[in-house]
C-alpha cells in the first residue's frame, strides 16, 4: 500500500543526502512537491502516480543541489574572506598601530621615519582592501546587518582619514628633522 | 522544445516581468510560464529555486513567507528597485534582439 506521507518524507531524505541542508530551499521544494501532487491528482492520476511524476518534475536531487551550490558557493566563499579579512585587519591594524606608537616613542629620529613610512604603505594596502569590501557588498545587494554596515564605515572612513593624519605627521616631521630635503 | 541554453538565459528576465505583474511564489510562477508560452517554455520544477535565491541575493527581489487561502504555508517573491531597474534592462535587450530577428525575417519574405 502507498503512503504519501512516507514516500514525500524519503524524498526529503534523499535531498538532504544530496546535500540540499539549509530547511529554507528544503522546506520550498516540499511544498512546491505537495503542490503538484495536488494537481496532478485533480487532474486524475492516483497518489503514487501524481507522486511519482511530481519527484520527476523537481528533478534529481544532486542537480538541484549542484544549481544551489553553484549560487552560493563563490559567493559565501569570498563574503566570507573578505569580511573576515575586513575586521582581522582592522583589529591587527589597531593593534599594530598603538604598538609602534609605543615603539616609535622610544627609537631614534631615523627608525621613526622608516617606520611612519611602512606604516603608512600598510594602511593603504588596508584601505583598498576596505574599498574593495565596500564594492563587493554593493554588487551583492547592499548590507543586510547594521554590524556589517558598522564594519565597512571603519574600514572606509576611518582608515582614510588614519591615512590623512599619518602622511601629515610624516610630512611635518620629515621637514623639521631634514631642513636639507 | 524549446534549447535548455534559451530557457536558462530567459528565466531571469521572465520572472522578473511576472512579479512586475505582482508577488507570487515558486510554483505559480512555474505554472504561468507553462501557461504563457504553451507548454513550449518548461524548467525543471527544482531549478526554479536556485534562480530565485540567486535573484533574491543580488537584491532584485524579496521574500517573504504567508499562508495561501488554503492554509498552505508559501514563500511569496516580489520585485525590488534594482530589479525593475533590471527587468527594464532585459527587455530592452530582448526587444533589441526580437526587432533585430523579425527585421530579417521580413526581409526574407521580400
Amino acid at each position: 500500500m502507498f503512503d504519501l506521507e512516507k514516500s514525500i518524507a524519503e524524498w526529503r531524505r534523499q535531498m538532504l543526502a544530496a546535500g540540499i541542508k539549509t530547511p529554507v530551499p528544503l522546506e520550498e521544494l516540499e511544498i512546491h512537491l505537495r503542490e503538484e501532487i495536488e494537481q496532478q491528482m485533480k487532474s486524475g492520476l492516483n497518489e503514487q502516480e501524481a507522486f511519482t511524476a511530481s519527484v520527476q518534475k523537481i528533478g534529481q536531487a544532486h542537480a538541484v543541489q549542484s544549481e544551489f551550490k553553484k549560487v552560493e558557493a563563490s559567493r559565501e566563499v569570498m563574503r566570507f574572506i573578505v569580511v573576515n579579512l575586513g575586521i582581522v585587519l582592522i583589529l591587527v591594524g589597531f593593534f599594530i598601530f598603538g604598538l609602534l606608537l609605543l615603539i616609535l616613542a622610544a627609537w631614534d629620529e631615523m627608525l621613526q621615519q622608516v617606520n611612519r613610512r611602512r606604516r603608512l604603505s600598510i594602511s593603504l594596502i588596508w584601505a583598498s582592501l576596505g574599498v574593495l569590501n565596500f564594492v563587493l557588498y554593493l554588487q551583492d545587494g547592499g548590507m543586510r546587518k547594521p554590524f556589517q554596515l558598522g564594519v565597512l564605515v571603519a574600514i572606509v572612513v576611518i582608515w582614510p582619514l588614519f591615512i590623512i593624519h599619518n602622511f601629515r605627521r610624516w610630512r611635518k616631521n620629515r621637514s623639521f628633522t631634514s631642513p636639507l630635503t | 522544445m524549446i534549447r535548455k541554453e534559451l530557457v536558462a538565459a530567459s528565466a531571469e528576465p521572465l520572472i522578473l516581468s511576472l512579479l512586475a505583474g505582482g508577488e507570487s511564489y515558486g510554483y505559480a510562477i512555474i505554472q504561468e510560464v507553462k501557461a504563457r508560452s504553451g507548454g513550449k517554455l518548461q524548467w525543471t520544477d527544482g531549478m526554479l529555486y536556485p534562480v530565485l535565491h540567486r535573484m533574491e541575493h543580488r537584491g532584485l527581489i524579496k521574500s517573504r513567507w504567508a499562508e495561501s487561502e488554503t492554509g498552505r504555508k508559501r514563500k511569496y517573491y516580489s520585485l525590488k528597485k534594482d530589479g525593475k531597474t533590471a527587468m527594464a534592462r532585459h527587455q530592452e535587450q530582448w526587444s533589441l534582439v526580437h526587432s533585430v530577428l523579425a527585421g530579417l525575417k521580413k526581409e526574407q519574405y521580400v
